[in-house]
């Protein structure tokens, strides 16, 4: 089995909330809440969940973008969420973030020679000429150019300017990369070409990546391992095959089978129709949170929140009942 | 076969901006038949918007219709007087939204905009309360009675799309028209309003145009598709026939493109072109796999190359 890479161990994050006339702390937004997850090199995890999951904050949290309230991250062997700042920012060449908006992720007014040259800059105190080959070779590992050196991000395509965020990510040669939603602003003949060039870029330099998306099918073709979030829990856990051909958890079967699929003759297929919608985060149900809206809900359901458990084969989840609910055939198992 | 409900003939449009003239729509023609959920998709930019739109009578003023015809039921709604065009709007066609919460008004309580919509349409009163209380309910909506009260902030997106559902089948209209109207939601509760959709129009016997950039959703919920490129429809036909034998190389590299279980994900190679100074001949040719001396030269006019299956191609005739 190969090394790992990250490792996260009951990772929070409590947002507070305040109100009131002397705008004290009325109650806590758990948007990450007791998460735990492995990912080897080289590899892809997938997170997926729907929006409020608490995935972009888990996301940003594990680079500590955003400062855990509990628990712990552990890259490369170094548990960074005991770093101070200097150690930290050393830490940070080898863990870059490529977000999901590429209009407002790229300032507007630099060229996209000194955007990508930036981390550079910061990192090593290189800039000018010296930084300019490097540019243009990390430029040209993303499928753009010359041309494109002297350019605003204004001037460029949504997926040439995504492009130019994966070329930053780059830049410094990192070993993992955050991908937060990457092709979630652009169109589907767009996506895919940068869907592509991630994998290329994965297989050419074995980088590991976290990549977060609401669309399973994108996490579907990105691969290896998948952890389903649903209100600041990871419900189920595990390698891409065994969580599409067996899913555990009702809430996975219900995601997986409300995919649209671009096939007429999938109408067919048995689908689970949920109640309802996600229950807010700042007051989530007792027990296990998914049980308002869990056709198979008992009593123990509403008052044990269940814990993720292994069982068997790499496959985690967290359901009391996960035993007794009848499974389902979804289309993603189909070839 | 009788008339079809909705006729989009030969539809040019024009934007008139500060960088110059863009082309939007370049001889769109589209059909809905009664009854039927037909499906517009494309990419962003591609024109399904602006049909819409052109359909309605809602274009913004820097828009020219230069040429086309709209026929609602042999009606052709471009000529029609603006007074004549208010009585069709809500009664015969509606039109909702992809961001339900931005289409209310956000500090008029839910029930007060369903009234004004019937008032809109001479229906008052104690009949008018019932008839918003019983559309509620139908579109799945718990405490019919409590909610009118509310107003648009205090409902979660799923439910504003149903209230915007309710209040555009209020009148029972011929067609509705939906845009994007799910696009905004998560799959879960994507998954509910489709269903919702599709069960209330069979039921009232709605057609429906329903715009999508997803080809998943069309692929759940229509009975035909047309497949809009740069302001043209390249394809249309059954939902059956364009996703398991797509004819224009468009269409086909679209399909290639969704990330699907099992299969190789294709690019379509180059970029969307600007509609300021679009290609010549058949828009897509610069990027086209197939592309031949002509289709630089000659726009392919959409012909019917079976029954119910067209195709703007010149690999498939059409001169």
């Amino acid at each position: 089995m190969a090394r790992e890479l990250v490792r996260v161990e009951e990772l929070r994050k409590y947002f507070p909330v305040r109100g009131g006339v002397f705008h004290r702390v009325v109650g806590y937004v758990k948007a990450v809440d007791g998460v735990s997850f492995r990912i080897e090199e080289g590899t892809t995890f997938g997170l997926v969940g729907e929006s409020g999951c608490g995935k972009t904050t888990l996301a940003r949290t594990i680079l500590r973008l955003i400062e855990p309230t509990a628990g712990r991250v552990i890259f490369d062997g170094v548990d960074i969420t005991a770093l101070r700042a200097g150690e930290l920012r050393r830490m940070r060449r080898h863990m870059q973030i490529v977000f999901q908006d590429p209009y407002t992720s790229l300032h507007p007014r630099m060229q996209v020679s000194e955007i990508v040259a930036e981390p550079l800059r910061i990192h090593f105190g290189v800039g000018g000429e010296e930084a300019r080959g490097e540019v243009l070779r990390v430029l040209r590992e993303v499928g753009l150019g010359e041309e494109h050196l002297d350019r605003y991000p204004h001037e460029l395509s949504g997926g040439q300017r995504q492009r130019v965020a994966i070329a930053r990510a780059l830049i410094l040669r990192p070993k993992f990369l955050v991908l937060d939603e990457p092709t979630s602003a652009l169109d589907v003949s767009v996506q895919a070409k940068i869907l592509r060039l991630l994998k290329e870029l994965q297989s050419r330099y074995g980088l590991t990546y976290l990549f977060v998306s609401h669309n399973i099918l994108v996490i579907e073709y990105m691969r290896d391992y998948v952890g389903v979030m649903y209100l600041g829990k990871l419900v189920e856990v595990a390698p891409k095959d065994e969580l599409f051909k067996n899913p555990l958890h009702p809430y996975t079967m219900a995601l997986l089978s409300a995919v649209p699929i671009p096939d007429p003759r999938a109408r067919s297929r048995k689908r689970i129709i949920l109640k309802g919608e996600v229950p807010s985060p700042l007051n989530p149900p007792s027990g296990c949170r998914f049980h308002p809206r869990c056709p198979w809900a008992s009593e123990e359901c509403r008052s044990y929140e269940p814990e993720l458990v292994e069982v068997g084969g790499e496959h985690y989840v967290a359901c009391h009942r996960w035993e007794e609910i009848p499974r389902v055939n979804t289309y993603m198992a189909r070839r | 076969m009788s008339s079809p409900l909705l006729e989009v003939r030969d539809l040019i449009v024009h934007f008139y901006t500060r960088e110059g003239v863009v082309k939007a729509l370049d001889g769109v023609m589209l059909s809905v038949g009664r009854g039927e959920i037909v499906s517009l998709v494309g990419e962003t930019g591609s024109g399904k918007t602006v049909t819409a739109l052109s359909i309605m009578r809602l274009l913004d003023h820097n828009a020219r219709i230069v040429r086309g015809e709209v026929l609602f039921e042999g009606r052709n709604l471009l000529q029609l007087s603006e007074e004549e065009m208010r009585r069709i709007r809500g009664r015969e066609i509606s039109m909702i939204f992809q961001e339900p919460k931005s289409a209310l008004n956000p500090v008029l309580t839910v029930g007060f905009q369903l009234r004004e919509a019937l008032e809109a349409h001479g229906e008052e009163g104690e009949a008018a309360l019932e008839k918003v209380l019983s559309m509620l309910r139908r579109v799945g909506l718990p405490d019919p009675e409590r909610l009118v009260n509310r107003y648009p902030h205090e409902l979660s997106g799923g439910m504003a799309q149903r209230v915007m559902i309710a209040m555009a089948l209020l009148m029972r209209p011929k067609l509705l028209i939906a845009d994007e109207p799910t696009s905004a939601l998560d799959v879960t509760v994507q998954a509910q309003i489709l269903e919702l959709i599709q069960s209330l129009v069979r039921e009232m016997n709605t057609s429906v145009l329903f715009i999508t950039h997803d080809l998943g959703v069309a692929a759940e919920i229509s009975d035909r598709i047309a497949v809009m490129y740069a302001g043209v429809v390249v394809e249309q036909g059954n939902v059956y026939d364009v996703f398991e034998e797509p004819l224009h190389p468009y269409t086909r590299g679209l399909l290639a493109a969704i990330p699907r279980p099992g299969r190789e994900l294709m690019a379509i190679e180059g970029e969307v072109p600007s509609l300021l100074n679009p290609p010549s001949g058949c828009r897509f040719h610069p990027r086209c796999p197939a592309v031949m001396e002509v289709c630089k030269r000659v726009k392919p006019r959409l012909v019917e190359v079976e029954p119910g299956r067209l195709v703007a191609c010149h690999l498939y005739g059409g001169e």
